[in-house]
């Protein structure tokens, strides 16, 4: 390990040594002036380039004075040369630039630049996503950035009705979900048809499946990484969005005070269920909101502040004679600093809180509280990222993140219940990491990337005694190697460990009620190793093949015993009472054909993999009471997605009827799901019961469902006007998400097993309308 | 050579992507289950009785194999050392086979038992121990209120009838304990004593219905787990109430049970650790204190009774 840091060190210290001129900046879109991440920008002349930042920078050096090129290009976008002069040898150039969308009746101008360049720094296991690729995929209702990324190689869902994410294995409490670098916990609305983040709002989603860099970590499978979008800063615009269910509205723009120049951008969102209730009784009384807020201040070329908020809240009763009051909701609000020390030295400084509670409440008919049940999760945290550039060989990031976590679970009850059977639990804690990675390009064909992150986890405050208090300090090497064999050709593979010390109560499958709890001194961290092989090739200007080989270790890794909900004791329970510990590994290949050809955009994925997990206490043999190992639910042998969206008008240059018409189209194949199945039955004195087979003894039919979608986009001199149609589940296919069992007469009177499925999405159709001014 | 090596790790994953994994069979060879729940100040009769059946796999059941005829069963009093054996009754009406007690030893609040079968060419000794939970007794009028042919009744015949809207707050559950406060698993058990029918008609309309479709027969008995019997489970504390000498504990709220309008039973038990473990437990079979086979041996306390839940009179 001391190796590893020495190593670092030396890296950086070399790049130190050397001084040059640079040329640096910030590129936007044109016309609306909101920096582009993931721009390829190189000088011509020297070939050396990199990719823009999150915030849109980017500085490369130049060893010498003279007139140069600077070339931009990003797929959809027309590339851009910028000629710059550089006069003497430490001269810094800034230029802000901006690139012009390719619009879509430009289908004859070559749009060159391709999505799929790798830049400099190696991402292993990174699909990147913005607002309009999510808005490209059909889902049910509106686009969703959950549903988007449940279409992506290597996640695979869990069911229609949860947006949970299970990415290489993992389970959805192992993902680092961020949202403008602040976490967002338990984000998904009721049944998961709905994220908690806006399409409209989002500027990138990026998804880092595993291996991530250094400047992650807290996690054990995956990072979703989602941006804000900072608001056009040239006009003031709007989109608004009708449905059966729902509507959204999104108002973004420039502002200006004094001599201060800025942006914002709103965004909220809202169904209406609980209206349509009046006409259809059996749905139930529910309905959500959310919003999205972001306020940036351009203080100057070398400062900038900006300020963003989310909140969401569902609210649904049931009625029963008592009446169940559930409601649930995120909160974050988060501040950023963006200063330039110098060209070279960029730097994010990040203050962020957010909170997650979840309230249950039965009412008597009395209106006397039956039961209450109060859970929550607050998360301060700040953060620095930066980013020192000392020549083009180099790139070193570091940083340090300081998090503080307090959750809480208490139930209080009108019924006589043990008061210590009923959780009154608090912990609080304090996680503090720093990390440094080096981007090094030894040559033209090789990059190294060794990283390190170091973490101190302590619980601080119990409210219970008996608990015991943790502090584990860990060091999480990462390492990456890229060797390029062709221009747009490379292989590359990467290792990282991960450690948690976060997790998550929750049942088979995520519902707004699981529990976020640091862990204390009777559990130990979550602790994974990822491996990765890579390839990627972009094989022709408009298509690019990736192939990622992972494989992962999980151990101490906690799964929720459900029989705590009874034996519970406030006086001597300890959080190792509350979950079975275990291990668990996963491998197999994430396969992507990515394509950008006349119209056609999208990808195909392919995924093949084998996860297994073998959790004490869990699916236990019944001789030995010794924990097997299964194939969990998320286990997929297979799974095929298709996800295009066909521009006709860019295809054949024309409008159809004046407007722009689209087809969307969504494929899922995957490989039925494990489950257990009834393998014997025994009587227990009334009744006939079941008795299990292991948990992965059979496997439900595999899962097939196509979406299709057609848009007509009327662009008018104040904005356009876009109807849609989308039909979910064409062939109305009966998927299975469960297969309930039960003992009972059969057709001819004989005792039998009866089998019941609980179904997916049946054949859905939806109409609305997006207008944009 | 990468093209290569990557076409190989393709193909090798491919392979093994075409084949679903999945388990083995969990149980192997004779697997027998114990249901056995002795109940404080009763003894092991055919009301009580204690069952030894063969678990079978799903295809191959047989009604007729489903009990076992042949065994020695015995339960040992374990603070007295005190033994006696259990023999098979056949219960021509309900088409079982329990094994009682001949003898009739009332089995003691707070004593532990022990029960031991060993059945012929099974070469393992199936046992099981509890401890009865102390001395309980239901009160079907807590208030002392009740007019008569209203409230609950400690026998089927004659039941008394509740208004639904009323039946908590004048009924309230309650479990004397006597003279022992503190803590205990309790269970109580609300079961529709109606057959299925689509007469039948819901307390609280369901999403709009306010009777059930005939889809819902199925869930309705399913097993006897069904939603005609809602079970209320946990911890619970006894205590000195208002008003009462012993210690009790006390269900209100909890009218929501009824769900139909109709002839109800109520069971309220505190309940030995095994029969908790058995009810709450996942896979509760497991968990049932038995050794070398499944189901439970349990005790309880407490008792048995019964009411009508009717509508309010409509006013005048």
């Amino acid at each position: 390990m001391k190796y590893s840091i020495l190593m670092l060190l030396c890296f950086i210290g070399f790049g130190l040594s050397l001084h040059a001129a640079t040329v640096s900046g910030f590129v936007s879109r044109s016309g609306s002036k909101e920096p582009m991440q993931y721009v390829n920008v190189h000088v011509a002349e020297t070939g050396a380039g990199m990719q823009t930042n999150k915030k849109g920078y980017f500085v490369i050096d130049i060893a010498r004075p003279g007139s140069y090129t600077l070339e931009l290009s990003l797929v959809s976008y027309q590339s851009l040369s910028q000629k710059f002069t550089v006069d003497t040898p430490a001269q810094d150039v800034h230029l802000n630039l901006s690139l012009i969308e390719a619009a879509i009746e430009l289908a004859t101008v070559r749009v060159t630049g391709s999505n799929y360049e790798e830049g400099r720094e190696i991402r292993p296991s990174l699909i990147r996503s913005t607002t309009e690729d999510v808005k490209s995929v059909v889902s049910p209702l509106e686009a969703d950035v959950f549903r988007a990324i449940l279409t992506l190689p290597g996640v695979a869902p869990i069911s229609d009705f949860s947006s949970g994410l299970y990415v290489r294995g993992g389970s959805p409490d192992q993902n680092l979900i961020l949202l403008d670098d602040t976490d967002v916990y338990n984000p998904n609305h009721f049944g998961g048809v709905f994220s908690t983040f806006n399409a409209d709002a989002v500027e990138n989603i990026n998804l880092i499946k595993g291996a991530y860099p250094a400047k992650y970590g807290g996690r054990l499978s995956s990072v979703l990484d989602v941006t804000n979008r900072q608001g056009n800063r040239d006009h003031h615009q709007g989109i608004a969005r009708w449905s059966l269910i729902s509507s959204s509205a999104t108002l973004e723009g420039p502002w200006h005070l004094a001599n201060q120049n800025g942006s914002y951008m709103a965004s909220f969102r809202r169904t209406y269920l609980e209206l349509v209730k009046a006409m259809i009784q059996e749905l139930p009384d529910y309905y959500f909101y959310d919003g999205h807020f972001k306020l940036n201040w351009d203080i100057s070329s070398r400062d900038m502040i900006s300020t963003s908020a989310y909140f969401g809240k569902d609210r649904l009763n049931f009625d029963f004679g008592n009446v169940i009051k559930l409601d649930w909701g995120n909160r974050t609000l988060t501040t950023q600093w963006v200063h330039l020390f110098n060209p070279r030295l960029f730097s994010q400084f990040v203050l962020a809180g957010s909170d997650f509670t979840s309230n249950l409440a039965q009412i008597s008919g009395e209106g006397e509280q039956v039961f209450v049940r109060d859970n929550g999760i607050e998360d301060f945290s700040s953060k620095a990222m930066l980013t020192y550039k000392p020549n083009n060989q180099h790139q070193a990031d570091f940083g340090w993140e300081l998090k503080y976590n307090k959750t809480w679970l208490k139930a209080t009850s009108s019924y006589q219940y043990d008061e210590n059977a009923l959780p009154d639990i608090e912990v609080t804690s304090l996680t503090s990491s720093v990390y440094i990675q080096d981007t090094w390009d030894p040559d033209a064909l090789w990059t190294l990337q060794p990283g390190l992150r170091t973490s101190w986890y302590q619980s601080m405050h119990v409210n219970l005694e008996q608990i015991p208090q943790a502090s584990y300090v860990n060091l999480d090497p990462r390492f990456s190697i890229r060797r390029k064999l062709d221009l747009a050709e490379s292989v590359y593979a990467s290792y990282g460990l991960y450690h948690q010390y976060l997790t998550l109560m929750a049942a088979d499958f995520s519902t707004p009620f699981d529990v976020w709890f640091p862990l204390d001194g009777s559990l130990k961290p979550g602790r994974s190793h990822h491996f990765l092989l890579g390839y990627k090739n972009q094989f022709a200007r408009d298509f690019a093949f990736d192939i990622e080989f992972y494989y992962k270790t999980y151990q101490n890794i906690l799964e929720y015993d459900s029989a705590t909900d009874f034996d519970w004791d406030n006086e001597t329970g300890q959080l190792a009472d509350v979950f079975h510990q275990g291990r668990g590994y996963t491998y197999g290949t994430d396969i992507m054909l990515r394509t950008y050809w006349r119209g056609l955009e999208g990808f195909l994925g392919l995924t093949l993999g084998k996860t297994k997990r073998t959790m004490k206490d869990t699916n236990i043999d019944p001789y030995t009471h010794e924990a097997q190992s299964y194939y969990p639910k998320y286990d997929r042998s297979y799974a095929a997605n298709v996800v295009q969206t066909f521009n006709l008008s860019q295809f054949t240059g024309r409008r159809l009827f004046g407007a722009d018409f689209k087809l969307g189209i969504n494929f899922a194949l995957n490989s039925g799901q494990p489950t257990d199945k009834p393998e014997r039955i025994y009587f227990d004195g009334e009744d006939f019961g079941i008795i299990y087979s292991y948990k992965d003894r059979d496997r439900l039919p595999a899962y097939f469902r196509l979406d299709l979608s057609t848009k007509y986009e009327w662009r008018t001199k104040w904005g356009s006007i876009e109807p849609y149609i989308e039909v979910i589940n064409v062939f109305n296919r009966k998927n299975v998400g469960f297969r309930n069992y039960s003992i009972g007469p059969d057709e001819e009177g004989e005792l039998a097993l009866l089998t019941e499925d609980s179904g997916q999405f049946p054949i859905l159709p939806f109409i609305g309308v997006n207008v944009k001014w | 050579m990468v093209r290569s090596i990557i076409i190989a790790l393709l193909a090798l994953l491919l392979l093994s992507g075409c084949t679903d994994f999945t388990a083995s069979p969990r149980f192997k060879g004779d697997v027998y289950a114990i249901a056995g729940l002795l109940v404080a100040g009763k003894a092991i009769t055919a009301e009580h009785p204690v069952y030894i059946t063969r678990s079978s796999d799903i295809e191959s059941f047989d009604p007729m194999d489903l009990f076992v005829l042949e065994a020695d069963v015995e339960i040992i009093e374990l603070a007295t050392g005190k033994s006696w054996s259990l023999s098979p009754m056949l219960d021509l009406e309900e088409f079982k086979v329990k094994w009682i007690d001949l003898a009739g030893n009332f089995i003691q609040p707070e004593y532990s038992y022990r029960i031991q079968v060993q059945i012929p060419g099974y070469d393992k000794l199936i046992s099981a121990e509890t401890t009865v939970p102390p001395q309980a007794s239901v009160n079907p009028d807590f208030y002392g209120h009740a007019a008569p042919g209203e409230g609950y009744s400690l026998s089927s015949e004659n039941m008394g009838e509740v208004v639904f809207e009323e039946a908590d707050l004048r009924f309230p559950l309650a479990l004397n304990t006597l003279n022992k406060a503190g803590t205990f698993n309790c269970q109580i058990e609300l079961y529709c004593l109606e057959p299925f029918s689509t007469d039948l008609e819901f307390t609280t309309p369901v999403f709009g219905m306010t009777h059930p479709n005939a889809e819902l027969e199925d869930a309705y008995n399913s097993g006897g787990r069904g939603f005609r019997m809602i079970s209320i489970m946990g911890r619970f504390a006894s205590f000195i109430q208002p008003e009462h000498e012993d210690n009790y504990i006390v269900l209100k709220d909890y009218r929501q049970a009824f769900i139909f309008y109709g002839r109800y039973r109520a069971r309220a038990y505190i309940i030995d650790d095994n029969l908790y473990r058995y009810n709450y437990m996942p896979e509760g079979y497991l968990y049932g204190g038995v050794q070398n086979a499944l189901g439970y041996f349990g005790s309880a306390s407490g008792g048995v009774m019964y009411v009508k839940v009717v509508k309010a009179a409509p006013a005048n």
